[in-house]
This record gives C-alpha cells, structure tokens and sequence, in this order.
C-alpha cells in the first residue's frame, strides 16, 4: 500500500484532535494542558511538512522550524506561569481554578 | 545589497525603536535606584517616537504606497501605515492612563515595562506583515509578552490564575491560526500575501471548490476570533477580565483586539478578497452570537469588571457587524473598535483611579460611593456608561451609526436589527450602574466614610497625567465627530 499525502494528513489531524481534546478534557494536573497544547502544534508542524512534500518546495518545511522556535518559548512561558501560580497556590489542580468565576451566592 | 537592506529596515523604523527602547528598560534593572516615574514616562515617550517616526519615509504615511522589503514579506500600504498609527497612539495612551495607576500602588519594575514594549513591537509589526511567517512571529510576539505580564505584575489576589487561564485559550488560539495557515499552504503551496492572492485570481474555481479553502478560512476565523474575543472563541474574556491588574486589564482590552482587527482587514482586503463576499454568513453568524452572548451575560453579573468584560464581548459583536464586506472595504469596524478602547481604557482607568482614593468598587452597588468624591467624577463615569451604551451626543451612537449604515448599505438587515435589539439590552446594564450612582441610597452608617486617603503631593506629574488622560478621553467621547466618519 502506498502511504500517501491524506495518510500524511489524516495522521497529523488526529494528533491535533487528540490536543484539543486533552486541553477541553483535562480534568488532573496542568500539566496536562501543557502537554496537550505541544500535541497540536506537533500536528501543525507534520501537516506542514507532508503539504510542503506535496508541493516539492520547502517554505512549509521552514514554517515548521519556527513553530518549533516558538513552541519552545511558549512552553517556557507557559512553565515559567505554572510556576508562579504554583508558588500561590500552592496546587496545579485544575479542579482547584475556581477563585475567579460566577460566585454562586 | 547593503543599500537594499536598509532602504528595507525603513519599513520596520518604528519597531526598532520599540525595540531598542525595551532592551534599553532590560538594562536598567541593573541600576534600581531610579524614580518611580522614570519608567512609565520612558515608555510613553519611547511609543510617541515610534509614532513619530511612522511618518518619517516620505514624508508622510500616505506615500509609501505599496513599499515591499525583506523579500516581500513586510508591506507598508497607506492602510496598514494607518492602522499602526491608530495602535500606537492608543499604547501611548494606555500606557499614560495605567502608568499613573501603577504609579501610586508603588509596584513598578522596568521588566514589566520592557514586555510591554516587546508586545507592542509585536503588533506594529503584525500590522505590517506581508507573509504568514511574519504574521505568526508577530502574532505570538504581542501575545507571549502579555501572557507573561499579566502573570507578572498583580494588584490583586487572582493574578496568577487569570494569566494561566488566558496562556492556555491563548495557546490554543494561535494553534488554530497555524492550522489554517497550514491548510491554505497546503492549497496554494504559498504563504505570501502577494502570490496567494495571484493564485486566487488564476485558478479561483479549483481554490472556491476545494475544503482545504473553507476549513482554512475557518480555522483562521477561529484562532483571530479568540484574539479578539468574538462570541464562541470568548470563554477566557471575563475570567480574565477579573483577575487580571488594572495595567494588564487596560492592555489585553485594547492592543491585541485592535492588532488583530487590522490584520484581519488587511487579509480580507488582500489574499482573501476573492472569498470575503462569501463571508458574509459567517460574519453575521460571529457578531450576532457575540452581541447576543456577551449582553445576556452582562445583564446578570455583579462584578463590576466582568461586566466590562461581557460588554466588551458584545461591542466585539457590533465591530464584527462593521466587518461585513462591502463593496470595499470599510473602516467603520476600526473606527467602532476605536471609539470603544477610548471609552473602555478611560472607565477602567477612571475606576482604578477611584479605588486608588480609597473606594472600594468591586461590584455594580458599590458604585453608589462614588458620590463621596467630588461630582465631576460622578459626571464622567455616566457620560462614559452613556457613551458606551450609545446615547446620541455621544461618541459611541456615533460608532454604532457608521457600523449599522455600512450593513444597512449593503443588504445585512438581519444584522442591523439584532443589533439595534442588543443596544437596547445592552442599555440596561450600563444604567444600571448610572442607577447606583445617581439614584440609589448610601447604606445606613457610611455617608461620613468619605474617602480620607490624602492625595500624594510628590505625584503631582502622574496625577497631573492621569487627569489629562481621562479628560482627553472626555472630549474624544464628547466629539468624535470627526473620528466617526473616517
């Protein structure tokens, strides 16, 4: 069987699915969160690199290089904010996020 | 090539001036005995030369008509010169406003400063993008200084919890962006403006036939609609609104909605001309959900800042309505869009300068204190609700009128009178607030609690500014004649 171009996408949609489902379904630790949000950018970057592919020319393939450039500066911010609000709160429970919202009186 | 570089570096002046101001700021964290009103001033002052130097290429912004540099992926058209203006005259504003009031809580730190210079870089240069590379840079460059802002500076308890919760829908927002960008590569094998919109005219039915156009539009749509905190996207806005400091407040309320705004309009003006027709469904269905949306959920809150943050869903929804395509393009959904952050920074300020006496105004009761200082503030914060929610004399009628002309024009009726309905809901939360301050009585035992917090002499500058702010922003809503028919 040949592994073509919509093997390619079909493959890095269900990595992007998978994160945004571990963003809306993470129900423990930020963590999570964190992780999931890598995923999708790791689905982006694949589609890219399989479209860039398709077309024989490289600008998808440098895009994915700076998404990873800035997948690690978000994931650093995104760390650096944990642990701020770690040091707060001392939790990373998502169940515990609940000091801001409608208070039920 | 040397000579080709730095007629280039003309189109990205003023963001080298950010820039540098911003490395400047890192620097002085190394000599910490400075005075508390160097730094805000310094940044203020360091925005209005960027502004001033936006004119500098030929003399004036509109005759740098079309000018390309680094390999086509920068542009400065008279419209994108234009939005960058409109973007920074409004930081420089912000930043006047939230200075003072960061000023007298005595927390300042030059690092804070320097991200909001990085952040501002980011969206003067998104303004200018020509390519979906520097797009994407600029993008998570304004977006990324604020996420750490907003975590690192705090007035209040919930700091922390409220930049946690805007990374994450943040995060997620600029994946969605990528992923359309990704499927409109995929389609055109292009990610410069210029190409894609000459494919789009060479082979348009291959392109208006294909789903990788309408999922890309779609996720485009998505991840620009988190930013600007249109309806279905807007989850994060009063969570956010709530917990954030005042000065962070007043900057992920203005700048990243009017960066995104601009971009939008330059795409659908550029690239996406062939499709914007088609948009129109798509546009009315956003604005119509977040004016609907962000009005009933203000009509039930107490709190009085994610009031403003439900209100600012809706008028999202009324700049959207200023969004639907025409026969070409109008400005009325910036010129919306502007005459709102006026109002919004001048509340948000006129209100934390109030808590700054002493007041508490948590809530939309406790605005009944407010008539424990003197009247004209009374009398500003109602011209200001009544602005908001378009009264005539007033700038923001001024606002919806253009916006609801412009639909009207061009056929959107359904638009235009969910619209007018959502002002009149919108009225009742607005009044509700001018109810407390006029008509509602003090509670028992606190008409003597008048604010005893003596005002600071040796911040005569900052109270000075701060007055000067509110009261700029007094006059733009009394006349913004001029600004509404742009």
């Amino acid at each position: 069987m040949d592994i073509t171009l919509m093997h390619y996408l079909c493959l890095s949609m269900a990595l992007f699915a998978v994160g945004v489902f571990g963003v809306l379904m993470a129900r423990k630790s930020l963590i999570h969160i964190l992780m999931s949000l890598e995923l999708m950018l790791l689905g982006v970057n694949l589609t890219f690199v399989s479209f860039s592919r398709f077309h024989g020319e490289v600008t998808g393939q440098v895009f994915s290089l700076f998404i990873l450039t800035v997948a690690a500066a978000e994931a650093a911010i995104g760390l650096a904010i944990l642990v701020v609000y770690f040091r707060e709160k001392r939790t990373i429970q998502i169940t515990d996020m609940v000091s801001l919202g409608e208070k039920v009186e | 090539m040397l000579d080709n570089f730095l007629m280039d570096l003309k189109l990205v002046q003023s963001e080298l001036v950010l820039l540098g101001g911003g490395l400047i700021l890192l620097l002085m964290t190394l000599f910490p005995k400075r005075s508390k009103e160097f730094f805000p001033l310094f940044s203020v002052g360091i925005i209005l030369m960027a502004f001033a130097v936006l004119f500098i290429p030929s003399g004036s912004w509109n005759s740098v008509d079309g000018m390309q540099g680094f390999f086509a992926s920068l542009e400065a058209s008279p419209l994108s010169q234009s939005f960058r203006g409109y973007f920074l005259a409004l930081a420089a504003f912000v930043l006047l406003v939230g200075g003072s009031i960061t000023i007298e809580k005595e927390k300042t730190a030059p690092e804070g400063y320097s991200l909001i210079l990085f952040s501002i870089t980011g969206g003067a240069l998104l303004l200018s993008a020509n390519d979906f590379f520097v797009a994407f840079v600029a993008l998570e460059m304004m977006s990324l200084s604020l996420y750490a802002y907003v975590a690192f500076w705090s007035d209040g308890a919930n700091a922390k919890e409220a930049a946690m919760k805007y990374f994450i829908t943040g995060a997620v927002s600029s994946s969605f962006f990528l992923m359309g960008v990704a499927f409109i590569y995929g389609l055109t094998g292009a990610c410069q403006f210029d190409e894609i919109a000459n494919l789009m005219k060479l082979e348009s039915e291959t392109f208006l036939s294909s789903p990788l156009w309408y999922l890309g539009i779609g996720f485009l749509l998505a991840g620009l609609g988190f930013k600007m905190a249109l309806a279905p996207f807007h989850l994060w806005v009063p969570d956010v609104y709530q917990g954030a400091s005042t000065q962070s407040l007043l900057l992920i309320g203005v700048l990243p909605k009017l960066a995104t705004l601009g971009f939008s309009i330059l795409l659908l003006k550029g690239p996406f001309s062939l499709v914007y027709e088609e948009l129109g469904v798509a546009i009315t269905f956003l604005a119509v959900l977040s004016m609907g949306w962000g009005a009933l959920g203000a009509l039930t809150q107490r709190n009085f800042r994610r009031l403003m943050g439900y209100s600012a869903v809706a008028n999202m929804g009324f700049v959207a309505i200023g969004l639907l395509p025409g026969d070409e393009i109008s400005l009325a959904s910036m010129n919306y869009l502007l005459i709102y952050s006026i109002g919004f920074v001048a509340v948000i300020g006129l209100v934390a300068y109030l808590q700054n006496q002493g007041l508490s105004l948590e809530t939309v009761d406790d605005f009944v204190y407010v008539r424990q200082v003197p009247e004209a503030y009374r009398l500003l914060l109602a011209l200001l609700m009544f602005s908001l929610a378009g009264v005539p004399p007033l700038a923001g009628f001024f606002g919806k009128f253009v916006v609801f002309k412009h639909a009207l024009q061009h056929g959107y009726t359904f638009a235009v009178f969910a619209g007018i309905f959502v002002s009149v809901v919108s009225a009742a939360y607005y009044l509700r607030i001018i109810k407390a301050l006029y008509f509602d009585a003090l509670p028992e035992g606190t008409e003597g609690l008048v604010a005893e917090t003596p005002l600071r002499q040796s911040f005569l500058v900052y109270r000075l500014s701060n007055l000067a702010s509110v009261g700029l922003a007094a006059i733009t809503i009394l006349f913004a004649f001029v600004l509404s028919f742009l």
